[in-house]
């Protein structure tokens, strides 16, 4: 298999792969640039080595991307844990595996990187394929420093059990939060509530708790609500949508006009896309800046996403609750 | 729409402190008032275009603001006061309040942090590229100045060639302790002395009385007629001379 070595750092890296996974399937490679705050040249290495390492796959042209399983991982564990899952996969990554047995042959790190430009024919400099290497393997410990600033390969035989240990940490958190909202949605929104739904609500909360951008908690709300509007036009009678309808709004605009949402739910769910929105990265061209959200804003965003799904059941068994 | 990259600077360390140092001279000309590069090369004899290439640098972590006509923030001006009186202890202050206020400086600190330690090079490296650039001569003599400023920051230091992230709390005092200054406006109500509020920050730039050596104390008082006799001890009182009371009512009847 052909491989390539971007130009990027291990933080930027990470951060695009979240990105993905928090913007969802098939988002573009300038969403991601939006995301990271920065150009659409500085998100497409950053992107190229996170599919180099599994963290993300191709979508349906070079300019898409699809959040792959350790993604979504990576979303959900502090820096710390993130080192690690980057290390897992980094370890397994041919061109840095020859640079670190390169090293432990006793080279020096530009050598090595030579080396390893020459085994998979990188057309980048060497010295730009050192740097790469070293700051990977230096975020994911997998190299430090000696004394002597001499580069050093560590070894830790036990990372598989590390990983392990996260995924269980991350699943037991995700089911003790999915046990709250649930309580939250009731019983027949929690029924309704499967699949990307409730994964979503998870993940928005999961990372509110956890300390995490208030963003991407934001984005996963959104994504949650964008599922609950197309799974309640499902509901029979179906609610046909206009191809042109995809949008969280649109949606939710064409089920008011169908009357499959009252003007108060409406309402509500128009005044969290407008928060959605709000969260994205770029300048508001009305205010002329970019909106910061807080975690509090954040949160009661969260509560009232679950009391309009509960609401909406209430309401169709004659209960109007909210 | 994605937004701009950081805007690296184009100029060495020393040579972006004798810019603000510019700025800051243009600064009191103006009385505060904005004023244009060329204004404020000429104030300098410094070059305009050197100095044009880093203004998008120097507004991206909060040195200066404006529009066509720029003029220093408030921490852009503790900046080029601390230039000014060549005070390593405000220098390190004003500049550890930008690094706090940086997404970009931030990062570049918990990069050195999560690496537990990186070289010079690697640091510049990691700063271009999350900068979006390329490593070329301009952007690594950018990152370059960057690592120098978190350096004198307080945020980084240097251990025998390899950068290490300090912890909030064991940085160097980022304050003016250690300086001799006088931050706080003292006044007198009715029998003693009491500090009510500071306006150093804002005054010294423009009250500083002209001296070449030794240090300036500038204090201001404000006074009115109930309570001038307590004014005039007091001030006997800081500077040491403890005069008669009869003799300074003397003095005044004269």
């Amino acid at each position: 298999m052909a491989h390539s070595l971007p130009q990027t750092t291990a933080e930027l890296l990470i951060r695009a792969s979240e990105g993905v996974y928090v913007l969802g399937p098939e988002t573009s490679t300038d969403d991601v640039s939006t995301f990271l705050g920065g150009s659409a040249a500085h998100a497409a290495p950053a992107l190229e080595g996170a599919r180099e390492l599994g963290f993300v796959a191709q979508g349906q042209d070079s300019d898409h991307w699809i959040p792959g399983p350790l993604a979504r991982l990576l979303a959900s564990v502090p820096p710390a844990e993130k080192t690690v899952l980057l290390r897992l996969q980094l370890e397994q990554y041919e061109p840095y595996a020859v640079f670190r047995d390169r090293l432990l042959a006793g080279e020096s790190s530009a050598d090595a990187a030579r080396q390893t430009c020459i085994k998979f024919t990188f057309a980048i400099d060497a010295l730009d394929a050192e740097t790469v290497l070293v700051n990977w393997g230096t975020y994911s410990n997998g190299l430090r420093y000696a004394e002597d600033r001499k580069l050093l390969v560590t070894v830790d035989p036990d990372i598989d059990r590390t990983i392990v240990a996260v995924q269980e940490r991350v699943v037991a958190e995700r089911a003790a939060i999915r046990a709250h909202i649930v309580a939250r949605l009731g019983v027949d929104a929690a029924a309704f509530a499967t699949g990307e739904i409730i994964d979503r609500l998870i993940d928005s909360y999961f990372d509110l708790v956890n300390g995490d951008p208030v963003r991407d908690s934001v984005f996963h709300l959104g994504h949650a609500l964008e599922a609950f509007v197309k799974k309640v036009a499902e509901i029979d009678p179906v609610v046909v949508l206009p191809a042109t309808t995809r949008t969280l709004g649109g949606v939710a605009q064409h089920l008011r006009n169908e009357r499959r949402f009252n003007d108060k739910h409406h309402g509500l769910i128009v005044g969290l896309t407008a928060l959605r929105n709000a969260a994205d990265h770029a300048a508001d061209a009305e205010v002329g800046a970019t909106w910061e959200i807080s975690r509090r804003t954040a949160m009661a965003a969260n509560e009232l996403g679950w009391a309009v799904m509960r609401s909406f059941f209430e309401t169709r068994a004659g209960r109007a609750e909210l | 729409m994605a937004e701009r990259d950081f805007a690296l600077p184009k100029s060495s360390y020393p040579e972006l402190l004798k810019m603000v140092h510019a700025y800051f001279l243009a600064d009191r000309k103006s009385r505060g008032e904005p004023v244009s590069v060329p204004e404020v090369a000429r104030s300098a004899a410094m070059n305009r275009t050197t100095l044009s290439r880093n203004n998008a640098f120097f507004a991206s972590i909060g040195i200066i603001e404006g529009g066509q006509k720029k003029r220093l923030t408030e921490t852009g001006r503790e900046l080029g006061l601390g230039v000014s009186h060549d005070s390593d202890d405000r220098i390190r202050s004003a500049l550890s309040r930008l690094v706090d206020e940086s997404d970009f400086l931030s990062q570049a600190v918990s990069a050195v942090r999560v690496r537990s330690g990186m070289d010079f090079g690697a640091l510049q490296s990691h700063i271009a590229i999350s900068a979006g650039e390329r490593r070329s001569p301009d952007t690594l003599t950018g990152a370059g100045a960057l690592i120098h400023l978190l350096i004198a920051s307080g945020y980084l230091s240097d251990d025998g060639g390899t950068l290490r992230a300090a912890s909030p709390g064991a940085r160097s005092p980022a304050s003016d302790e250690g300086e001799v200054t006088v931050r706080d406006f003292v006044t007198t109500t009715s029998s003693e002395p009491r500090i009510i509020r500071s306006y150093y920050d804002t005054l010294s730039g423009y009250y500083r009385l002209p001296t070449t050596q030794g240090m300036t104390v500038n204090i201001i008082l404000q006074v009115d007629a109930k309570n001038v006799d307590e004014v005039l001890e007091l001030l006997r009182r800081l500077s040491g001379h403890a005069t008669e009371p009869e003799a300074s009512d003397q003095d005044l009847s004269d």
